[in-house]
């Protein structure tokens, strides 16, 4: 072994959306040697650049609103899967994350007397939810972050993907990264490692998220041994159909134009929610109208090829408002060829967001010592749905929180070099270059498209137990088959992407294989978790978390007792 | 339409002599833009091309390319019938329509792209008028996906006396903002902002639409000579009245009459490289209608 380039540092954060910066910033404010890897370019590959929406309670809004009542909200909204002593904690400390991001140049909406101008965010009681200029909040934060990036000046390495979690006596001390510019392998020895890599989305053929969502950072702790959790939820949500790079697109149907909203139509024209939820219509919740779309499409009322195409309706709305409201909807129409005046848009429901990801404690710490998570590759601390603003608070807060244990935590321990794993890294070393010294017909995009077709198919909004086994057989299969054949169109080492999106593949079916299980063993139907084999929510066995780890002899899952600390389920659904 | 014929730009420095062009047959979708047919050469033609996107709806900034000559997001940019794609001019390539930014980084890293006060607000949330933000809020739109950067033709001279116009947009985003207590004017004068030759190429290339011209240049001018009025404003000035003297400027007069003596060498320099590429001229036209703007300049005087 002629050894691997080497560089150390105190904190090593992996990934540079909203939680990974934050974390970054606050690591480094504790004092810490601070190093931010990323796959792609800082401030420009992550999903929360498309947030809307930020919500906290603070002195604006409603005088009688309290931290209790956002509390229950984000609790009630998750389907009481919430873990309740983390959700709390996070909603005590989004007010003066609010602060911050002024300090950091970000400007919240304000009415014309220059107080806040906070408005009711769809699953909220009071008005609690904020944004900034043309609904941009997400990039707003992504932009403030960069910013302090810049003025602390924290080292960052860009078109680096993280590989495999370096384990010392069952500690983490580090980790290997491909540098994907240069072709190398290179070796980062860290007091603690923060992951903050988001989600894994990509499992699905279409997503509102960008294409990083590998769940890379949560796949390699689950390698390492690190609990994994909520791996059986996801939220679907209508987005646009076409063109294909515009599909993904979100449609946001909660948003009302003077009395009226956007309607949701089949191929009949008939208005969709009528049959569902006659009461609120466009205005039921988001798991409502996910049944209701994927309900139409299975009894053959969706138009298009593959006859999932439906739409959404406009035509009635005053132009100028919808233009306003529905800003990006209205753009990327016209954009598309589509009159909104005179047309319908084509929809299709998408795959959202993936919640499960690593088990975190208050201090934002796995089950792993050293490794510390935030972001979305954090197992959903809010269950199974959420409220607009949760996934831009939670990945401040808890990325600030990573950043803070991270930095104290490292002050304990003493680095240990990368000599002392060598034989990970060897190991590490053969499997990343495998692909590229492979010759087979094989490529990752073909063994991906089939991935992701396959959970399409079977890993709906509504699942049933059959289903799920195909699709479980049909991973383990693709795992057997095909992954150990994966090989590259070109050998080039200088800026591959088919070398980085063999390992990504790697990667996902991981944890397809994961969501699959998790969800067999879910039987129940819970706000937007559904099954259509066991459609009644049963608090009486299922206020649980699913928790998952590996073992020598593969995957194993427990169900642990949701705490109720501070709100018990309610008699209402 | 029915299908798209691209020609796209491949060259991998690290075994590659030169860079050559590839032609791909892509089937078109309605609607379908420059990102959908890269992606399905990457998909299923070659899957060896190399290019960078994220956000697939402008927000990132990672997916500028050159189509057919012009600067844009490619997932913003309409497929046409013929294409040639290439990557974003002035910058390093990494691979096929990938580039290296780093220098911009740079670039952007010595203005200070940060917000200073000197003392926190009395309270938080502090009152902050909206109609204070203006001019600010558009640059806050800014993805620095530089399609400005290699569009600009001073810019593209690679030149270190212009830091370009992302780097103005940065500037100016904390200059603009009414809570921002730095003192930037020295860092305007560093980037160079008066070498810019108002030509829109900047303007026309944002795909966010930001007024750089109008917004950014303009309003650092004003803070410039409201502060600095000695050095800015003499270049003003002496191209307003060679225009109003004789019609053109003749851009070596113009240059001895402004640079300082120590600097005039350098600009000499500069000059003579311009008049090689032909970026100025000595056989300009006069102005035909100059009776216009000598009427238009003194009733500005008066009214001043």
């Amino acid at each position: 072994m002629t050894g691997i380039p080497s560089k150390e540092t105190d904190v090593l954060i992996i990934g540079g959306g909203l939680a990974g910066m934050r974390a970054a910033v606050e690591a480094h404010d504790h004092g810490a040697d601070v190093l931010l890897i990323l796959k792609g370019k800082l401030g420009k590959m992550n999903a929360g650049i498309c947030s809307y929406h930020y919500a906290a309670v603070g002195p604006w809004g409603d005088p009688d609103d309290k931290n209790e009542l956002h509390l229950e909200d984000v609790i009630h909204a998750g389907g009481y899967l919430a873990d309740q002593e983390l959700c709390k904690i996070m909603i005590e400390e989004l007010k003066d994350r609010v602060f911050e991001f002024e300090r950091y140049g970000l400007m919240w909406d304000r009415k014309s007397d220059g107080e806040m101008d906070p408005y009711l965010g769809a699953g909220h009681s009071k008005p609690r939810t904020l944004s900034t200029w043309m609904r941009q909040a997400g990039l707003d934060m992504i932009h403030g972050l960069r910013s302090e990036m810049r003025r602390r000046k924290i080292p960052v390495i860009e078109d680096v993907m993280a590989t495999r979690l370096l384990v010392k006596d069952g500690k983490v001390v580090g980790a290997t990264a491909l540098d994907y510019l240069n072709g190398i392998l290179m070796g980062i020895q860290a007091k603690s490692v923060i992951i903050a890599t988001g989600s894994h989305h990509q499992v699905f053929p279409v997503t509102t998220s960008p294409p990083e969502g590998t769940g890379d950072g949560v796949a390699m702790a689950y390698r390492a041994g690190a609990e994994l959790m909520n791996m059986e939820f996801g939220v679907f949500i209508a987005t646009l159909a076409y063109p294909s790079t515009f599909k993904g697109i979100l449609v946001p149907t909660l948003f009302k134009i003077g009395d009226e909203t956007l309607h949701l139509l089949n191929s009949k024209r008939e208005r969709i929610m009528q049959r569902y939820d006659p009461e609120h219509l466009e205005m039921a919740s988001k798991d409502v109208i996910a049944r209701a779309l994927q309900t139409e499409i299975k009894e053959g009322r969706g138009d298009g090829e593959e006859g999932d195409v439906l739409y959404a309706d406009l035509r009635h709305l005053p132009y100028e408002a919808a233009r306003q409201k529905l800003s990006e909807v209205v753009f990327f129409a016209n954009k598309a060829g589509i009159d909104i005046k005179k047309e319908l848009i084509p929809i299709r429901p998408a795959a959202h967001e993936t919640l499960g990801g690593i088990r975190i404690n208050k201090s934002c710490e796995s089950s792993l010592p050293g490794l510390y998570a935030a972001g979305s590759a954090v197992g959903a601390i809010y269950g199974n749905d959420g409220i607009p603003g949760r996934g831009t608070g939670h990945a401040i807060v808890f990325g600030r929180r990573a950043g803070q244990f991270a930095a104290q935590g490292a002050q304990k321990n003493d680095r240990v070099s990368i000599g002392k794993v060598m034989d990970q890294v060897d190991d590490e070393k053969m499997r990343v270059f495998k692909p590229m010294e492979r010759s087979s017909d094989i490529r990752p995009i073909t063994v991906l498209k089939k991935l992701q077709q396959l959970v399409g198919k079977y890993f709906r909004w509504a699942k049933n137990d059959q289903d799920l086994n195909l699709g479980l057989k049909e991973i383990l299969r693709i795992r057997k088959e095909q992954l150990p054949q994966i090989s590259l169109s070109s050998h080039t080492k200088r800026f591959n992407l088919e070398w980085v999106k063999a390992l990504e593949v790697e990667n996902l079916i991981d944890m397809a294989e994961i969501m699959f299980e998790a969800a067999l063993m879910r039987k129940e139907t819970r706000t937007m978790y559904a099954r259509e084999d066991y459609p009644d929510r049963d608090d009486k066995n299922w206020l649980k978390h699913i928790v998952v780890k590996k073992q020598t002899d593969g995957i194993t899952l427990k169900a642990v007792p949701v705490r109720l600390l501070y709100v018990k389920p309610g008699k209402e659904d | 339409m029915e299908k798209v014929t691209a020609k796209v730009f491949r060259y991998d420095p690290s075994t590659d002599h030169t860079h050559r062009y590839e032609t791909y047959e892509v089937p078109y979708e309605k609607g379908m833009r420059v990102l959908g047919v890269l992606m399905y050469i990457q998909d299923n033609v070659d899957t060896s091309l190399a290019f960078r996107y994220s956000c697939r709806r402008k927000r990132c900034g990672s997916c500028g390319v050159l189509v057919n000559g012009k600067p844009g997001l490619a997932c913003m940019e309409e497929a046409k019938e013929e294409m040639v794609i290439e990557p974003l001019p002035n910058l390093p390539i990494v691979r096929d329509l990938v580039v290296e930014t780093t220098e911009y980084e740079a670039r952007i890293q010595s203005i200070s792209p940060y917000l200073v006060r000197k003392n926190p607000p009395e309270r938080e949330p502090e009152k902050l008028f909206p109609n204070n933000f203006t001019a600010v809020k558009p640059l806050n739109q800014c993805i620095e996906c530089f399609s400005c950067m290699s569009a600009c033709p001073v810019n593209g001279l690679k030149w270190e006396g212009f830091s370009g116009p992302a780097t103005l947009i940065q500037l100016a985003r904390r200059m603009l903002d009414p809570r921002d207590d730095m003192d930037r004017i020295s860092d305007a004068g560093q980037a160079g902002f008066e070498h810019c030759v108002a030509c829109y190429a900047c303007v026309n290339a944002c795909p966010v639409e930001i007024g750089i011209l109008e917004t950014v240049i303009e309003n650092i001018k004003k803070k410039y000579m409201e502060k600095e009025p000695s050095i800015y404003g003499k270049y003003n000035k002496t191209l307003g009245d060679l225009i109003v003297k004789n019609g053109l400027v003749n851009p070596f007069t113009l240059m001895r009459k402004v640079s300082t003596f120590d600097k005039l060498l350098s600009n000499m320099v500069i000059g003579i490289k311009f008049f090689r590429k032909g970026k100025i001229s000595l056989k300009g036209k006069k102005i035909p209608n100059i009776d216009e703007i000598r009427t238009i300049q003194k009733v500005i005087g008066e009214k001043r």
